[in-house]
């Protein structure tokens, strides 16, 4: 994008468009930038008169129109001397300026939208009046012209975020660690409504003190400097149940080992199980294990490199008594003690980095290659993969003289290694998605799209196979994009992008954090509050796998464990989930469910019962949108607006005008006390569209319980909504909220878009989300057609988008 | 509050908790009987300033504003009255001063439309007004704690040190089209970088202490290698210089600047500190919130006492928290009460989390009375603590006659038990920049402040 900048041309002007058809060859001639998904859908181009582009229109029509409208009706208290709530129009002269502040213009866009500006009582604003203003702030906010769109903004270097970091070291040291919560980090602050924006990614010198701890802390785990000590190993156990085996991976020298298994059988039992020992997938010994806990031990013959030990609970003397809590095999741990003979081998994680010694004679000579050369070679690789991309010969001399530093200090080989390891941790090239510009295009190279993907779907570093491809060249065809988004969303790893993206845009990561007052609502539980989770989490690996955008408001299924199925009252497969109850019996026997369910994290999907559709109804939407001791109509109707239509109302008035207190009535609804709120004119504009909406779902409790009445008054789920629709029951408002899909698929689109981008969206990226929809539209509106819209956009790719395009509103065009 | 170290733990412990409180207090406890506190300060500090002890400056803030009617006293000078929130800290009374009329009028909208929970924090100890954003160009000014840091942080281990009980909101918005990063910080480093804040006490302490508490202290040549690794880093600006956006360049000053800081502690870094005997580091999680506040107050206080740092800013949650009180019968969301429309349950249940932030701020301020200097005057002599928020009616979100305590006799003997009145209006800068004269930074005046206030 810099090109252009250089270029400083005119950006409506005839030689603008020249420049844009000369990309178009450029494109044309092979370069593959854009991806062949687009060219089958693009329409002609429509270039665009010149002078008459679409924001000297907008400044005509202002200043012919739009001006007079706010004199003669906002004037009064917005002009002049007058500033009412600090918002002068007269501030405002040309489209620059008010896009300029655009939260100001979204607000006034708002609030002339939902009647409470101008004041409604003694305003004389018609319905047509007000509309016109309304859309013409909405185009001079959003719209842009798509004929000749010629820059996509930058992204901000983004530092990796607390998860991010997290899985990267996961997978570039494979250890099982957390850093985050191990050493603390300082939590992210979130933008634009995910914890992943460049832009508020801040480093102050906390994070940066805690980024070298962990650096150090890492190192130590990763590279192993005391060989010795590895000749005793231990492993962690486990708890099994009678059919359950347990698998655990070992990397050995080849040798004879002795496998020492501390277990038992239950609490107190008087009969014992029997136990398979495999090694290497042989069986190599069975056990009666009872329960006193002791150790089992075995020597065998290790092979050199990956081995497997694997455990199983094979029977039990009672099968009627299969499947009982009770009847455990209780594995403490496993060690192993060797090899007899022979050096211990390394942890893989330790040979994976360390892949050369200075004792090494590989040169042709058939000298030993030295400290040097050795450090050399292990940083090439290590640092391909910690800086996801290939090194330069100064990344990587950089921590060879770390190294050197330490070898000096009379550190040896291995606690040299460890310092580079730590110095790498530490490096900007690790901890910012650095991507460098790429001389004479305007776009990022290979390796940044391939990191880009990688943290867009599975919030960690690219792959193996995701930087082959990038070696060679091969990742921006249009077919291997999509070949790749198949692939990486059926891989497990794509719970990051339920965990990152889908829970952040619902606001599920709020839901460990509310606070819900059990005495009012005895049935809500941790247990209950986790369940809730998983079950909204699995909705949303379904539509990412296999669902549509219409999934969200019109599926009539969802998926429950037993505790779940209770609380929604369906039947859990073709049990009553209430007796699969396990918890306490007596002291009223457990009726707040605090105990434990059989087959508790056992999932299976069934039909949703009348009164619920879609997502809206789940009990995780329905608690995480309410007060901890009663519902809030108003938090629900402004969740639904907001998440799911992407339509947010205008926020509260600074100064929130009080309600006269004598109008609480004893008894009043909650119904009658919005009421009266909307009763008050400058709150009536907003909470007519808020209200109803949240209202309508009144008969799902404060944790999302069906409920027929509250405080022995039935519930009133009757409403309107401002376009004349009207229901009476929840399900009859989530079916017409239904028929919005264009707005929720176009709301979802950003809302990925800006997660996938880590920015905030602009004008820019309107014509790249067009095409998304466009995309999206003619793939059967399928989840994961959004998702491979979005990776093949010029806003992902950050290549210009190009002409032609279809033009605003025209995606429904494209079949 | 008695010495007598039984009584202490008591207190300490505040009702339920008298069981689970970690140990590092009841060790703080024995220790705070022992007349010789000067051993547990760094041998140089004691050297430059054997006469006199260092001035100390804190700011505690709460969020949501208060029930005004309830808190703010009435009267004058020597002769006024406490409030009924303010209940708790009878018996501290002749701590602090209540100085009413301090205004942040950053905080309002200035045309910015709703947001006053996010622009009340990010105002609080700047004086400035921040750019409405929910994520790129986040901007509000630099405050009190770390201008201070700049100049009077160089000579402690840590510059500074902030606290916090609330993670920051790790998803959706938090205000009304404003970036979280305003809601969830009061201390802001840079006017575009929040400094950010420890929310563990375990944490906390690890930070303030770590070698020195529970670690065999580092080998030179251990040492020797965090310069190498630190020189490295400063290095790799070289291999980033081919960066697109000016943005990009102000995140890689984010980065070299927070790596020349550490390296510039370093030095500080090998001071030894000594804790007072048998302190050991709090473990785990603290088990409700009561806990979770005093033991920050209690770090604090440690920080304080062992001379680690002289400037800290602790919020008691983030603005717009949201938080029960079952403790004290508090059902409903802070933040959701705190919109009470006049609603009497609400406004009485306001009070009653006002009267709970008292209670805890007298646990602090008790302790920073008992712990005394090698000179045998007391930390709160030695202190300057603003306690407030910067919402005076959490209903309306007024920005002016703000609730502040300011406790503590800066080192000077400042006259306290009274109650202050300013013109309406009065900067809340001006008080910050007063403050700073304590520590021997007379002339700073920044964000909206334009002068000083009189406390004498």
């Amino acid at each position: 994008m810099r090109f252009f900048e250089q270029g400083n041309l005119p950006r409506w002007t005839i030689g603008g468009i020249v420049f844009c058809l000369l990309w178009s060859l450029y494109v044309a001639s092979g370069s593959q930038l854009i991806g062949a998904a687009w060219a089958q859908e693009a329409a002609q181009p429509q270039p665009a008169a010149a002078g008459d582009d679409l924001d000297t229109r907008l400044n005509r029509e202002f200043s012919d129109e739009m001006r007079k409208l706010l004199v003669t009706h906002c004037g009064d208290c917005h002009m002049g001397d007058a500033n009412e709530a600090g918002v002068n129009f007269e501030d405002y002269t040309s489209i620059d300026k008010i896009r300029e502040h655009a939260s100001t213009w979204e607000q006034v866009r708002g609030v002339v939208r939902a009647d409470a500006m101008p004041p409604p009582e003694d305003s004389k604003m018609t319905p047509e009046e007000r509309k016109k203003l309304v859309d013409w702030i909405q185009r001079a906010l959003h719209e842009t012209d798509c004929n000749c769109e010629i820059k996509t903004p930058p992204v901000t270097l983004r530092r990796l975020n607390q998860v991010e970091y997290d899985n990267t070291v996961r997978d570039l040291l494979q250890l099982d660690v957390l850093p985050s919560k191990d050493i603390g980090f300082v939590s992210d602050d979130v933008g634009n409504g995910f914890d992943n924006q460049g832009e508020v990614l801040t480093l102050p010198p906390i994070v940066m003190e805690k980024y070298m701890q962990s650096a150090a802390y890492l190192a130590k785990k990763a590279i192993e400097t005391d060989r010795e000590k590895l000749r005793n190993q231990r492993f962690d156990g486990i708890a099994l149940t009678y059919g359950q085996d347990h698998r655990v991976p070992m990397h050995l020298a080849a040798g004879r080992y002795n496998l020492s298994i501390r277990m038992r059988f239950g609490d107190n039992l008087p009969d014992e199980c029997f136990v398979l020992l495999y090694i290497n997938g042989e069986k190599h010994r069975e056990w009666e294990v009872t329960t006193k806990g002791q150790n089992y031990d075995v020597d065998f013959e290790a092979k050199e490199g990956p081995n497997e030990v694997l455990i199983a609970y094979e029977s039990d003397e009672d099968p009627s008594k299969k499947g009982d809590g009770a009847r455990r095999l209780l594995v403490d741990s496993f060690r192993t003690r060797g090899p007899f003979q022979g050096e211990p081998a390394f942890p893989k994680r330790h040979q994976d980095i360390v892949i050369a010694y200075p004792e090494q004679k590989d040169t042709p000579e058939g000298a030993e290659i030295g400290f040097r050369e050795a450090t050399r070679r292990v940083f090439a690789g290590f640092l391909k993969r910690a800086y996801r991309r290939p090194p330069s010969g100064e990344d990587i001399n950089a921590i060879i003289r770390v190294c050197e530093a330490a070898k000096e200090a009379g550190f040896t080989y291995l606690e040299s290694i460890q310092y580079g390891v730590q110095a790498a941790l530490v490096s900007p090239s690790f901890l910012f998605r650095h991507e460098p510009p790429v001389d004479g295009v305007p776009t990022i190279d290979d390796y940044a799209l391939a990191t880009r993907l990688s943290y867009f779907l599975w919030s960690t570093m690219p792959d193996a196979e995701l930087m082959a491809l990038a070696d060679s060249g091969k990742l921006r065809e249009p077919e291997v994009l999509k070949g790749q988004v198949k692939r990486m969303l059926e891989s497990d790893r794509s719970e990051a992008l339920v965990k990152g993206f889908f829970a952040q845009w619902l606001g599920m990561r709020n839901l460990p954090k509310i606070d819900i007052d059990k005495t009012k609502y005895p049935g809500w539980n941790d247990r209950l509050r986790a369940s809730m989770m998983k079950e909204t989490e699995l909705f949303c690996q379904y539509l990412l796998k296999e669902g549509t955008i219409d999934d969200i408001t019109s599926a009539d299924f969802t998926f429950v464990n037993p505790r779940l199925a209770e609380f929604y009252g369906v039947s859990y497969g073709d049990e009553d989930p209430a007796k699969l109850f396990r918890g306490r019996g007596g002291r009223g026997g457990d009726s707040r469910r605090q105990g434990l369910y059989e087959k508790e994290d056992e999932w299976i999907r069934v039909k949703l019962p009348e009164q619920r559709l879609g997502l809206l109804t789940q009990a995780a939407v329905l608690s995480l949108t309410s007060n901890p001791a009663r519902t809030s109509p108003v938090k629900r109707g402004k969740w639904i607006l907001e998440s799911i239509l992407g339509d947010p109302p205008p926020s509260a008035p600074p100064n929130v005008p009080t309600l006269e207190e004598g109008k609480h009535e004893e008894g009043a609804t909650l119904r009658d006390r919005l009421e009266i709120h909307r009763s008050n004119p400058s709150c009536a504009g907003c909470h007519k569209i808020l209200d109803p909406i949240g209202l309508g779902l009144e008969n799902f409790d404060a944790i999302g319980r069906w409920r027929e009445k509250e405080d022995n008054q039935p519930i009133d789920a009757k409403g309107e909504l401002t376009d004349g629709s009207t229901f009476e029951t929840p399900r009859q408002l989530v079916s017409i909220l239904s028929k919005k899909q264009d707005q929720i698929l176009l709301n979802l689109a950003q809302r990925m878009m800006t997660y996938s981008l880590g920015r905030g969206l602009q004008r820019e990226d309107r014509c790249a989300i067009d095409r998304v929809i466009a995309y999206t539209e003619a793939n059967n509106r399928t989840v994961r057609s959004l998702v491979e819209a979005i990776v093949l956009s010029g806003s992902f790719q950050q290549t210009p988008t190009l002409n032609p395009s279809p033009s605003l509103g025209a995606s429904s065009d494209v079949q | 509050m008695s010495n007598n170290e039984q009584t202490a733990r008591l207190d300490r412990s505040g009702k339920t908790t008298s069981i689970s409180r970690r140990t590092v207090l009841r060790a703080m406890g024995v220790s705070l009987a022992l007349p010789s506190l000067g051993l547990m300060r760094p041998s140089s500090v004691i050297a430059s300033e054997a006469a006199k002890a260092p001035v100390r400056l804190a700011w505690v803030f709460f969020p949501n504003g208060t029930n005004a009617d309830r808190w703010l006293p009435t009267g004058k000078g020597k002769d006024w009255e406490l409030s009924p929130s303010l209940a708790p800290l009878a018996s501290n009374r002749n701590d602090f001063n209540v100085l009413k009329g301090l205004a942040q009028v950053n905080a309002q909208s200035l045309g910015d439309g709703p947001g006053d929970h996010a622009r009340s924090a990010a105002a609080f100890l700047t004086g400035a007004h921040p750019f409405k954003t929910d994520g790129s160009k986040i901007k509000v000014g630099r405050s009190v704690d770390q201008i201070a840091a700049d100049v009077y942080g160089r000579a402690t281990r840590l510059a500074s040190i902030e606290l916090g009980t609330e993670e920051g909101r790790d998803a959706g918005g938090c205000d009304s089209g404003y970036s979280c990063a305003y809601s969830n910080n009061i201390s802001w480093r840079g006017e575009s970088l929040p400094t950010g804040k420890e929310i563990s006490p375990q944490k906390a302490f690890q930070r303030l202490f770590g070698n020195a508490a529970n670690q065999e202290s580092m080998s030179d040549r251990q040492q020797k290698m965090q310069r190498s690794i630190l020189d490295f880093v400063s290095d790799q600006r070289k291999q980033l210089e081919r960066i697109s956006g000016s943005e990009d360049h102000r995140k890689l000053d984010e980065y070299f600047t927070s790596v020349r800081e550490i390296e510039q502690r370093m030095t500080r870094f090998t001071i030894p500190v000594q804790l007072p005997d048998g302190t050991l580091e709090p473990k785990s999680k603290p088990e409700n919130i009561t806990e979770h506040i005093r033991l920050m107050y209690d770090m604090m206080v440690l920080a304080f006492q062992t001379d680690t740092t002289r400037l800290a800013s602790f919020m008691l949650a983030n603005e717009g928290s949201n938080r029960t009180f079952p403790m004290i019968e508090v059902k409903d969301g802070h933040h959701s009460l705190s919109h009470h429309e006049n609603n009497k349950s609400k406004i009485d249940d306001i009070a009653k989390i006002d009267t709970y932030y008292s209670e805890q701020f007298s646990y602090f301020l008790n302790k920073m009375r008992e712990t005394k200097e090698a000179d045998g005057s007391s930390l709160l002599d030695n202190s300057l603590i603003v306690y407030g928020g910067c919402i005076s009616d959490g209903n309306r979100h007024d920005h002016h006659n703000l609730p502040v305590l300011l406790a503590g006799r800066g080192g000077r003997g400042l006259e306290t038990g009274r109650l202050l009145e300013f013109p309406e209006y009065t900067p809340m800068n001006n008080l910050f920049s007063t403050m700073l004269e304590h520590i021997g930074m007379n002339d700073v005046v920044f964000g909206d402040g334009n002068g000083k206030i009189t406390l004498s």
